[in-house]
């Protein structure tokens, strides 16, 4: 009867949850779509930057004695090959050249040392230094690609004399690491996007979570108080236990969407754009966590969700009207944040009495799963703190629906 | 139904408790329209709360018939159809599916639900408007699925908290022409009103609430031959006005 009397209302809320075109948008479809959108966004501006950069004529001073230009031939033509205007400049003009580097004026500032000819006629070892300037993303660039092409000019020369001693150039090459196209990362999923991963994926879902619970909760209770509405449906044959787990059920249905189609987002965004985190798109493909871990995850996930429900809802029914209840969640959903990313910053290393705090120990362990460790009396541990703050709150919840000075407050 | 020294205090804490209503003792028989007529804040709204069984007497008690809302509140809830005032359903859904949601809350069978509805969307006349989003009713209609719904179990006790406030002339009539049915019917019924007119046309008894107490009950030519007054009007303003004030 009791449970019946459950599903009556819990079918009720869900109806007006999950075919609300405007509601669902919010609840499943926004989570779904914001960070793949966020993701390409920030990916197409970075992808666009580096094709700007390309593209883009830099230019480079090149100072030289008048004698050393026949052996600064080859460093000339190398640095020509980029797409460069090179100008050569005498050693007179070199503060000259310096100043214009730090204004920006100019994107590099080569320097062949003196006696350049002789030294490299006697093999004597000497340093080209090249100035750049990092406040210019161009300049940047252009280090980048003008030191490329010089170590390049650097073991062609050494290749050179050894083949005019008649020494075969594969003498130069003693071994190579890691020189051919396999993949060397045995890290059981992934490697940096993993971590990436179990360091983003909790807190999206602890976001989501918090956020739709908050939408649906807030109206579910304190909006139908606000309406009138609450009090007749306390008119009637079902017990108020089951009005609260019945809409406690909708709540978490919302919440459990919500994290489901952020994490859905969050693998696609990382998915395809990934390179904006660092890791590449196709290290993320990797990620798997397998049944086990999906199962762990799972038991850690569903109990947060009834939890963050539970408290909403006990918000929800102290509260006189949506607003006010909004105003009560504020700081909750405040602390919850800062849990969020205090777990991000200690991970692993958390000390072990913090398994025992709520929603921070549930984002310590998701991101364990996510990284393969996670160790199962971990995870019932957590999974036992989340129901049992969970049956608190629907402990209280009831209690407040049984109590006329908290429904009828003014 | 009989109301025996009903008294209500709310307890706000620290601050001072208020006493909204005030030994109050009435009765309503089958077909009968009782009215609480008083003011704002006279305690109207409490002490309908305190007959439906959403709060708590303070002291004295309600009864249906061999039941009590102190002890009986599941009995008296299904004996009892409940009606808040400036109430506004979710406009979301249709008032078809509501009346099959509270329908159910009142663990009633589908085919119980059916056969109800059907009474009461012909006695309301809601056959046009049924299936439509309760966001798109004028307010006439959505107070009209209102009634239905708070009527879904056909109580035998009506309680309505200002059923006519907000409506226009013909809508509010429609409410009290249906009301009055209801008593012919066998139904009791008590509503509260801040409208002497709906009183004194509805009401075939009523009481004058003032500040939690009751100051005069009867039928109207009653009260009014008891206070030598020639209207509702007068006899409400000489208990509203205090003494001093009072220059009748
Ligand atoms: N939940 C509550 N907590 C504390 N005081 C309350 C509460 N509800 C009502 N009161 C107070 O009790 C008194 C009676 O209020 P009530 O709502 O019963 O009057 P009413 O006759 O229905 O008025 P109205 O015509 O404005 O609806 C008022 O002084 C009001 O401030
Ligand atoms: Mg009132």
């Amino acid at each position: 009867m009791m449970l019946e009397d459950c599903l009556v209302v819990l079918r009720k809320e869900l109806r007006r949850t999950f075919t609300d075109r405007r509601t669902l948008f919010f609840l499943v479809v926004l989570p779904l779509v914001m960070l793949p959108v966020i993701y390409s966004v920030m990916h197409g501006m970075g992808k666009a930057k580096m094709d700007k950069l390309a593209s883009t004529t830099f230019t480079v001073y090149v100072c030289v004695e008048k004698e050393d230009l026949d052996g600064a031939d080859p460093f000339i033509e190398a640095i020509s090959s980029l797409n460069a205007d090179l100008v050569i400049i005498d050693p007179v003009g070199l503060d000259e050249a310096v100043r214009r580097v730090e204004d920006g004026k100019v994107d590099l500032l080569v320097v062949l040392p003196g006696g350049l000819d002789r030294m490299l006629e006697t093999f004597e070892p000497f340093d080209v230094a090249v100035y750049y300037n990092s406040t210019s993303d161009l300049s940047m660039y252009a280090f980048g690609q003008v030191t490329g092409v010089l170590d390049d000019l650097s073991g062609g020369m050494a290749t050179d004399r050894l083949i005019d001693m008649g020494i075969p150039a594969e003498v130069m090459t003693v071994f190579t690491v890691n020189g051919t196209e396999r993949d060397y990362d045995l890290s059981p999923a992934g490697g940096t996007a993993v971590k990436v991963m179990a360091m983003l994926l909790p807190f999206f879902v602890l976001i989501y979570l918090f956020a739709n619970s908050m939408k649906v909760g807030l109206d579910i209770v304190a909006g139908e108080k606000e309406r009138g509405t609450l009090a007749i449906q306390l008119v009637n044959q079902v017990d108020r236990i089951a009005i609260v787990l019945g809409k406690m059920g909708a709540v978490m249905a919302a919440a459990v969407a919500g994290a489901v189609s952020s994490v859905t987002g969050l693998l696609i965004a990382t998915r395809y754009f990934g390179d904006v985190f660092g890791g590449s798109g196709t290290d993320v493909s990797k990620v798997s966590i397998g049944t086990v871990g999906i199962l762990q995850f799972a038991v850690v996930v569903v109990p947060l969700a009834v939890m963050i429900a539970g408290v909403i809802l006990v918000i929800s029914t102290y509260a006189r009207n949506e607003k006010e209840g909004q105003g009560m969640v504020m700081p909750v959903y405040i602390v919850v944040m800062i849990m969020g990313i205090a777990s991000m910053e200690v991970g692993d290393s958390a000390p072990p009495w913090m398994i025992l705090v709520p929603v921070f120990n549930s984002l310590v362990v998701m991101g364990n799963i996510l990284t393969g460790d996670a160790r199962w009396s971990d995870v019932l541990v957590v999974s036992f703190t989340s129901i049992l703050f969970s049956a608190l709150s629907v402990y209280l919840a009831l209690r407040m629906f049984r109590s006329e000075k908290v429904l009828f407050r003014i | 139904m009989r109301v025996e020294h009903l008294t209500k205090v709310y307890d706000s804490g620290s601050r001072s408790q208020v006493k909204a209503v005030d030994d109050v003792t009435f009765h309503c028989e089958p077909g009968e329209i009782f009215g609480l007529l008083g003011p704002n804040g006279a305690g109207k709204t409490t002490a309908l709360r305190c007959i439906s069984t959403l709060l708590k007497p303070t002291s004295g008690t309600v009864r249906v018939g061999e039941f009590n809302v102190l002890e009986h509140e599941k009995e008296i809830r299904a004996r009892i159809g409940f009606l808040t005032s400036e109430m506004k359903l979710d406009g979301f859904f249709t008032p078809d599916y509501l009346m099959g949601y509270f329908g159910r809350l009142n663990r009633m069978s589908r085919k119980e639900i059916e056969a109800r509805k059907e009474i009461l969307y012909d006695e309301l006349r809601m056959e046009e408007f049924i299936h439509r989003k309760i966001e798109k009713l004028s307010t006439g209609m959505k107070q009209k699925t209102a009634i239905a719904i708070s009527l879904v179990h056909d109580p035998e006790i009506i309680v309505f908290d200002e059923p006519t406030n907000g409506l226009d002339v013909i809508t509010s009539r429609a409410v009290t022409d249906f009301l009055g049915k209801q008593a012919r019917q066998g139904k009791t019924v008590v509503v509260s009103t801040h409208n002497m007119s709906v009183a004194e046309k509805l009401c075939d008894r009523f009481g004058i609430l003032v500040r939690g107490s009751i100051m005069d009950m009867g039928a109207l030519e009653e009260v009014l031959k008891r206070n030598s007054a020639d209207s509702l009007e007068d006899v409400f303003f000489g208990y509203i006005l205090p003494a001093g004030e009072d220059d009748r």
